[in-house]
């Protein structure tokens, strides 16, 4: 377990949702705390 | 991951958020989450795997064909978990993180093998006490 920040840019990386349509991947924490899982493959 | 999916209601309730990141496709994504019977989670698609890099998760052949992934993969299939047909990066290992709206990273777990899981009770603990945070008020 760690306790520090995130690194600079990581909020800003471009992902998209299971729609289809560009998120940016810190649209997730921005009003709450979140819980990223971090998937070794879909399926 | 599945083991995370019955708490997945429970953060949303207690004001958090999930998101299930994965490198390969949308399709596959939607895939993924009507398999895991979570409709209304939010899938997220990384194919470029920036944020795996920015996180530091392990990648590479030694982490999917070690003797240890091997293991956990046998373990997997006695429990009844059979892998289907998978979409991503498969050298890729994954992890969790918790993060705080003011990018307070509370907690982080880099996988070092296929099978290696983060714990869900770990997780857990990070997010509730991330809850209590000044920040998160």
């Amino acid at each position: 377990m760690s306790s520090n920040t995130i690194p600079e840019g990581f909020a800003a990386i471009e992902v998209v949702d299971a729609e289809g349509r560009p998120r940016q991947l810190g649209e997730v924490w921005t009003d709450r705390p979140a819980i990223l899982l971090f998937l070794r493959h879909f399926g | 991951m599945a083991e995370f999916r019955p708490h997945v209601a429970e953060v949303e309730a207690a004001g958090g958020r999930v998101a299930f990141i994965g490198s390969g496709w949308p399709a596959a994504a939607q895939a993924f989450r009507e398999e895991m019977r979570l409709p209304n989670a939010l899938f997220l698609c990384d194919s470029e795997r920036h944020a795996y890099q920015m996180l530091g998760m392990n990648r590479g052949l030694l982490t999917f064909l070690s003797p240890r992934a091997g293991w956990r993969y046998l373990q997997a299939l006695a429990r009844g978990h059979c892998q289907t047909r998978t979409q991503g990066d498969n050298t890729q290992q994954g992890g969790a993180a918790v993060v705080q709206p003011d990018g307070t990273l509370g907690y982080c777990y880099r996988s070092r093998f296929a099978g290696d899981h983060p714990s869900v009770t770990e997780v857990m603990a990070a997010f509730q006490s991330s809850l209590s945070s000044p920040v998160s008020r």
